[in-house]
């Protein structure tokens, strides 16, 4: 079989999601947490593709593709008292023997990184050798602090190296401003093989899904878990259509190629509808929904999970919306030509978008699961630059009082200067430049010489 | 006169004659009739009268002379008039008790003014052709009023009650008949005006007390009669008839003895020439056309057939030696003359005496074997066989009859027994009634037969006659047997027993070789045939489609045409089920239907209904689930929908990975076990190894005939093989068009699969050459084209599995959930369905000549897709070697060792200029098309496929309309080549 997509969770808050998002997988394939089929999923009449995020054991049993990377030792302790520690590759799980961490600090992380290179390269090396046609990696780190950050970018650049020829994409949680000092410096040098190293990044934002769970769930502040749990749910949605193959939207390579027209501008930005105790702890119940609330939905910004600013010239590059559930194929018709009337997405002039939709029907399930209709977004947004801009605002404020670098300066890349910082914000300011350059009609000549 | 006087009232009046004196009625008559009176009396009036009684002419209507002859003639007129008026009041009068002499003449008057408006609009133009006054009622009640003023004043009347009513009676009578009366010597006048409505009262009327029947029937035995002057019997025996008989005596000739008569007629009723009567046949037209016209005038040969003797229709159309009437052959002169009257009687007897011959000879002749024969005419020929004997019967009854009266006084047969013509008539009617229904059913069943016949003999049924109605009723009941027989056969065990074709389901002679779905090796063998098709794969469909016929001629009347498609359709099922579903399954059926069934007749159609809705229920619901859960139809057509319309993406994907290499070589180097092991690895390898095996064993790789220069591409393509009795749904023209749709589905597979590696290479993988310089434009350039073709082609997808699969592909799930109809149905919903997804994928416009015109815009758009990614691989390939290129010039100024360059930077950039050039013409080419797809898809006559415009343009990109895309296009076109 193909397309096998190997994770990679890196870091405390990639571990967390990763965690979540295992167990949503498990539950939507029947598998249970020993890494056995439930009854219901046994007759493999459920059209999924399991292989995709799971191999089988000799014993039968799924194991995730999963790689789990973490220098301090908590998360991932966590994980192998829960109930699903027999489900993962315990030869999958490094962590770091000292247990330090990476204090924060991206450039530990990275140079942990260098040093581990043997280790790391070797799960993933065996993961790749595992799988028939390996479709790819998904990194999910969050870009703040140090070993999701700096390690996952060390991890970014090897793997571009490496496999030039498999598509990288990542979750990545942008932090909130208030997270951690230097997450301004994190961020930045993360950020720079975001651009330089993936194929494709789903931002997440920290202070949006904050945001969310707050509007969500009523919380004010919203648990870890659960914040994580949408990231997880998100993850899950938007990879469906790799799962559960139908005509269309079967590979990672197909989503990516129709929402990222050219290499840079590959930061996308996600939304869901409805959470419900389904996905969330504690969520509030939703009524029923339709496809048209669903698509509408998708797209209000509130919804988004990532704060952005968005301007008047604001557009989408693209958008693919999956939408799964019992959804009546001839409502997505209705839906469309709805939102195109009252004109809820604006879109870039220098090309055809519009609005994709995939429907996906996940079939079994347990008995009396509910087949709600629910959708993800994904959408190439110009706004995303708001980001980037904030992101180099702050660094630019913390660089100017040339603060917290002395530990940066300890790391040997470091070691010959703070070039790589410049480099960073370079490519970031670059990044955000083309962004804002794709809303304009000129950006079919954009870089000309 | 026209007044019957009835016997019973005028015994228990009071005869009123002898209670007055002569000379008042006198005055009376002279006072009512003034040109009768002596002249005298009627001077001053005469003018004013004449005229007004037939009989004025006959007097001298000189005033100068009176003549004592004269005189006497007027007094014997007088006196046969107050006799006349007399017997008036004997014969029938109100019965005066509760009418006063003051009361009387008001009631004459009124009478009088009534009657007048009544006949006046009658008789008016009778009495203007005799030139008579019409007087209007009001002057005949002035008149009244004049007579009665006179009487009153000159109190002439003893006792004027008598009188009156003798006014009142005459005032009642019909002013027309009036004149007539007064001259009952001159007989003539009286027969000659007679006409039906006066006729006259038979002499012994107890005796003939059927008589009032017969007359009521009058107007059916034929119209033709009521011209002809019926034989009159006067009551003073004064009839025309008499006087005629009466001349006959004189000039000694005798009457035709009757008893003689009867025998011939008895004859005739049996078909058979008399001594002195017999049949007359039609002789050739050319030889004798008077004779024709001579029947047709109705005189004495002929059958009153039709209105006034006239019967084109038969004349015409008859042949030489058919029975046209009859022809006495009797020597008049010597045996004695035969009355006309009795001639018309013979000829009205001896019509029985023809359909007799006509029914007889339809019997013979279907007997002997001649015809098409078949059930419905044995049935006919039984029935009639059966009334036929009832005849003989009846005509043996005649015959005692005849032979009793036989010893009787020749002229005057006993009364109440023995047989006379008019009896003969009479007892015979019935009879007649029947013969002549026989008749026209014989004629139906000489043109038609089968379900056609009981349809035209049903026709009969709405007859206003009841004794018809009955009749016809009896002979259905009785030639329908076989049809239901057949329909029973039909409807409950599916079988067709129908050795003559009278069914209105008939086996199709095209497809006889078909029958009992027996499998004939058809040569539809195509290519590579013995390898993977079995040959004869539409049989089932054609045995479905063809085997029977519906033919809408035979379908009874009682049998509404949707009620006779439904029992079609209810053997058809049970048919299919018996011969091409397997055994288990009939038996299965059959303990169904046994419930069901119950004997059909003719007299319980409403239980008809019942039992034919039953079978039809059963039989559709059975034929239904074997096709869903036995032949499990749903799942085939689940597993066409993943395989080969490509629903399954991972299978798709997989055979696509192992078939690109070997489908990129020319259709030369292709072998067929290659494919096939492709496929299978491809099923392994993906969800499709759950499918059902049996389905999976249909699923086969096939190369399709190509020409010269084709590659594997052009004529791969997946085959689902279906045999009998699955292919009767899914025929050869379905599987055609699946084909066609994979055809095109996986056209697009593969474009898409070029785009996204194209991808890989153009975007993801820009990190390899991004540092050449002078390029970084080309390549932006060529994602945006790159990205308008990804969004075009994933458009173009997403349409096809949302807008057009799915949504056809629920509405049929929609009907087969509900199971409803028959087989019929199911195969109009695939067909519906199939359809649907073949208009709409290959978005065929549903004018004729431009059917494939944006089809084929489609197609070159992708391959205009597939030329840009070769030239795209072009610049990657140029890009690497001016990287490796640069990289050497590099590490020559470091002074490291490198491989003396092949290849110059002129040449290079020659190399360079071409591939820009190429995809330069590939966008525009492609952009072009894509303009030119959005029009036509904009314009599109079906709705779905101007939805599919809409979302290719969502944003504006693209115009729908022409005018102004015009020039966009041309903008875009200029600008581009500018920056290139």
């Amino acid at each position: 079989m193909g397309r096998e997509i190997i994770s990679l969770q890196a870091g405390q808050a990639g571990n967390q999601i990763g965690a979540q998002f295992w167990q949503k997988l498990c539950a939507e394939h029947g598998i249970t947490p020993q890494g056995n089929l439930e009854e219901w999923a046994a007759d493999g009449s459920q059209g999924d593709r399991k292989d995709v995020f799971f191999y089988q054991a000799d014993d039968e049993h799924y194991i995730p593709r999963a790689i789990l990377i973490d220098l301090e030792p908590r998360v991932i302790n966590n994980i192998l008292s829960s109930p699903f520690k027999g489900l993962y590759n315990p030869e999958n799980i490094y962590v770091s023997k000292d247990g330090g961490g990476a204090g924060n600090n991206w450039a530990q992380g990275y140079s942990a990184g260098e040093r581990l290179y043997d280790d790391l390269i070797e799960m993933i090396d065996r993961e790749a050798d595992g799988s028939d046609s390996l479709e790819g990696f998904m990194l999910l780190h969050s870009i703040a602090g140090g070993t999701g950050s700096g390690l996952g970018s060390y991890l970014l650049e090897r793997l571009s190296d490496r496999f030039p020829k498999k598509l990288i994409q990542t979750y990545s949680v942008f932090p909130e401003s208030s997270d951690v000092v230097v997450q301004p410096y994190n961020s930045l040098l993360a950020m720079k093989r975001l651009v330089n190293n993936a194929d494709s990044v789903v931002v997440l934002d920290n202070a949006a899904l904050t945001r969310i769970a707050a509007d969500r769930l009523h919380v004010q502040d919203p648990s870890f878990v659960q914040t994580n749990q949408l990231v997880s749910t998100v993850m899950a949605a938007s990879t469906t259509t790799l799962r559960y193959p139908s005509y269309m939207n079967n590979d990672l390579v197909g989503i990516i190629s129709s929402l990222i027209p050219t290499p840079r501008c590959h930061f996308l930005m996600t939304s869901y509808t409805p959470f419900t105790g389904d996905e969330i702890d504690h969520a509030k119940s939703t009524r029923k929904t339709t496809t048209l609330d669903v698509m509408r939905r998708l797209l209000q910004p509130k919804n988004r999970m990532v704060s952005t600013v968005s301007t008047k010239s604001s557009a989408y590059i693209s958008c693919l919306n999956i939408i799964s559930g019992d959804v009546d194929p001839t409502d997505v018709h209705k839906s469309l030509l709805r939102i195109r009337e009252r004109q809820l997405a604006n879109f870039i002039p220098w090309g055809p978008a519009s609005i994709q939709v995939a429907l996906t029907r996940r079939r079994g399930g347990p008995a009396g699961a509910s087949n709600r209709v629910s959708g993800v977004m994904m959408a190439n947004h110009t706004s995303i630059n708001s980001l980037f801009k904030r992101m180099i605002h702050q660094y630019d404020m913390l660089r100017k009082r040339n603060a917290f670098l002395e530990q940066y300066k300890k790391e040997e890349i470091f070691a010959n200067g703070l070039d790589e910082f410049d480099d960073a914000r370079r490519v970031v300011a670059e990044l955000q430049e083309e962004y804002v350059a794709a809303e304009s009609p000129d950006y079919i000549d954009y870089g000309g010489e | 006169m026209s007044t019957r006087p009835s016997s019973s009232a005028s015994t228990h009046r009071p005869r009123p004659s002898s209670s007055f004196t002569r000379s008042p009625l006198e005055q009376l008559v002279y006072s009512s009739v003034p040109s009768l009176a002596p002249p005298r009396t009627h001077r001053g009036t005469i003018d004013a009268r004449s005229g007004r009684s037939s009989v004025a002419s006959s007097r001298p209507d000189s005033r100068a002379e009176v003549d004592d002859e004269v005189e006497k003639e007027r007094k014997e007129r007088v006196r046969e008039l107050m006799e006349w008026c007399e017997e008036i009041m004997e014969s029938r009068l109100p019965s005066s008790a509760p009418l006063s002499a003051s009361i009387l003449p008001d009631t004459a008057k009124r009478i009088l003014l009534q009657s007048s408006s009544r006949t006046d609009g009658r008789s008016a133009s009778r009495q203007s052709s005799r030139g008579e006054s019409s007087a209007s009622g009001s002057e005949r009640a002035m008149k009244f009023n004049g007579i009665w003023n006179k009487l009153e004043k000159g109190r002439l009347l003893s006792s004027p009650l008598p009188h009156l009513q003798f006014l009142l009676s005459l005032s009642e009578f019909n002013p027309n008949n009036i004149p007539s009366k007064p001259i009952p010597s001159s007989a003539s006048s009286v027969t000659g005006t007679s006409s039906s409505r006066s006729m006259p009262p038979p002499p012994q009327p107890s005796t003939f007390p059927s008589t009032q029947p017969r007359s009521s029937r009058q107007p059916l035995t034929g119209t033709a009669s009521a011209n002809i002057p019926s034989l009159d019997f006067d009551v003073k025996g004064k009839s025309k008839a008499d006087v005629l008989k009466a001349w006959r005596t004189s000039k000694s000739q005798k009457p035709f003895p009757p008893q003689l008569l009867l025998r011939d007629t008895l004859y005739l009723l049996q078909g058979i020439d008399g001594r002195y009567v017999r049949f007359a046949l039609r002789p050739p037209r050319e030889q004798n056309p008077y004779l024709t016209e001579k029947g047709r005038a109705g005189e004495g040969v002929g059958f009153p057939l039709g209105k006034d003797g006239a019967v084109p229709s038969l004349e015409d159309e008859g042949e030489e030696g058919e029975t046209v009437g009859i022809e006495i052959v009797a020597d008049q002169n010597k045996d004695g003359y035969i009355s006309k009257p009795t001639q018309i009687i013979l000829m009205q007897l001896s019509e029985m005496g023809m359909l007799y011959r006509q029914v007889t000879d339809f019997i013979n002749t279907r007997q002997a074997g001649e015809g098409k024969g078949g059930m419905t005419e044995q049935s006919l020929c039984h029935f009639l066989h059966h009334e036929l004997s009832e005849y003989h019967r009846l005509l043996a009854v005649l015959e005692s009859q005849m032979n009793q009266s036989t010893p009787a006084d020749a002229e005057q047969p006993a009364e109440g027994a023995g047989l006379t013509l008019m009896r003969l008539g009479l007892w015979t009617e019935e009879m007649r009634l029947k013969l002549k229904q026989m008749n026209l059913v014989v004629d139906e069943a000489k043109k038609v037969h089968g379900g056609a016949l009981v349809s035209k003999i049903h026709k009969h049924t709405n007859h206003g006659d009841p004794l018809i109605r009955r009749f016809t009723d009896q002979i259905l009941e009785e030639v329908s047997k076989p049809f239901f027989a057949t329909l029973q056969r039909w409807i409950f065990s599916g079988d067709l027993h129908d050795p003559f074709n009278e069914f209105f389901v008939q086996l199709n002679p095209e497809t006889v070789s078909l029958r009992d779905g027996r499998i004939s090796p058809a040569g539809d063998v195509g290519f590579e045939g013995g390898m993977d098709s079995g040959g004869g794969t539409d049989e089932a469909h054609k045995v479905w489609e063809k085997k029977y016929v519906f033919v809408k001629s035979m379908v009874p009347g009682f049998v509404s045409e949707d009620f006779g498609k439904k029992i079609f359709s209810t053997g058809r099922s049970l048919n299919f089920i018996r011969y091409s579903c397997g055994d288990s399954d009939w038996i299965e059926t059959q303990a169904k239907l046994a419930n069901a069934g119950r004997a059909l007749k003719y007299s319980d159609l409403a239980g008809l209904e019942r039992s034919i809705d039953d079978a039809y229920s059963i039989a559709s619901q059975r034929l239904l689930e074997i096709f869903f859960d036995k032949f499990v139809l749903l799942e085939h057509l689940r597993a066409l929908k993943s395989y080969l319309m490509l629903g399954a993406g991972d299978f798709t994907e997989l055979l696509m990975e192992a078939l690109a290499p070997r489908l990129s070589k020319p259709a030369i180097s292709l072998y067929r076990h290659h494919l096939t092991s492709d496929l299978e690895s491809a099923i392994r390898g993906s969800n499709a190894q759950f499918d059902n095996p049996d389905i999976l064993r249909r699923l086969d790789a096939r190369i399709l005939e190509y020409s010269h220069g084709e590659t594997g591409w052009d004529c791969f393509a997946l085959e689902y093989k279906v045999e009998a009795p699955l292919n009767a749904v899914l025929d050869n023209k379905a599987m055609l068009d699946y084909d066609r749709l994979f055809n095109h589905l996986w056209r697009l597979k593969r474009v898409e699969n070029a785009l996204t590696s194209g991808w890989m290479r153009v975007t993801s993988g820009s990190r390899v050459y991004e540092k050449i310089p002078g390029l970084s434009n080309d390549w932006h350039h060529c994602r945006i084209v790159q990205s308008e073709m990804v969004h075009f082609l994933r458009n173009l997808q997403a349409f096809y599995q949302l807008e057009v699969i799915e949504c056809s592909w629920a509405a049929f799930i929609d009907f087969t959930e509900k199971r409803e109809g028959d087989l019929d149905a199911l195969i109009a919903a695939h067909r519906e369905y199939l359809e649907r997804v073949v208009r709409k994928v290959l978005l065929l416009s549903s004018r004729r000549d431009k059917e494939e015109v944006l089809l084929d815009a489609v197609r070159d758009a992708l391959d205009f897709i597939l030329q840009f990614r070769d030239a795209t691989d072009d610049l990657y390939a140029w890009s690497l070697a001016e990287a490796t290129r640069l990289d050497r010039e590099r590490d020559a100024e470091r002074g490291l060792y490198t491989l003396p360059t092949t290849d110059s930077p002129t040449l290079s950039s020659n190399q360079l200029t071409s591939i820009r050039q190429r995809i330069k013409t590939c966008s525009n080419s492609f952009q072009d098309r894509l303009i030119s797809i959005c029009h036509l898809a904009g314009s599109h006559t079906d709705l779905d496929v101007r939805f599919l415009a809409i979302r290719i343009a969502w944003n504006g990109h693209y115009s729908l309309r022409k005018s102004r895309s015009g020039v966009v296009a041309g903008d875009k076109a200029s600008g581009r080549s500018g920056r290139g």
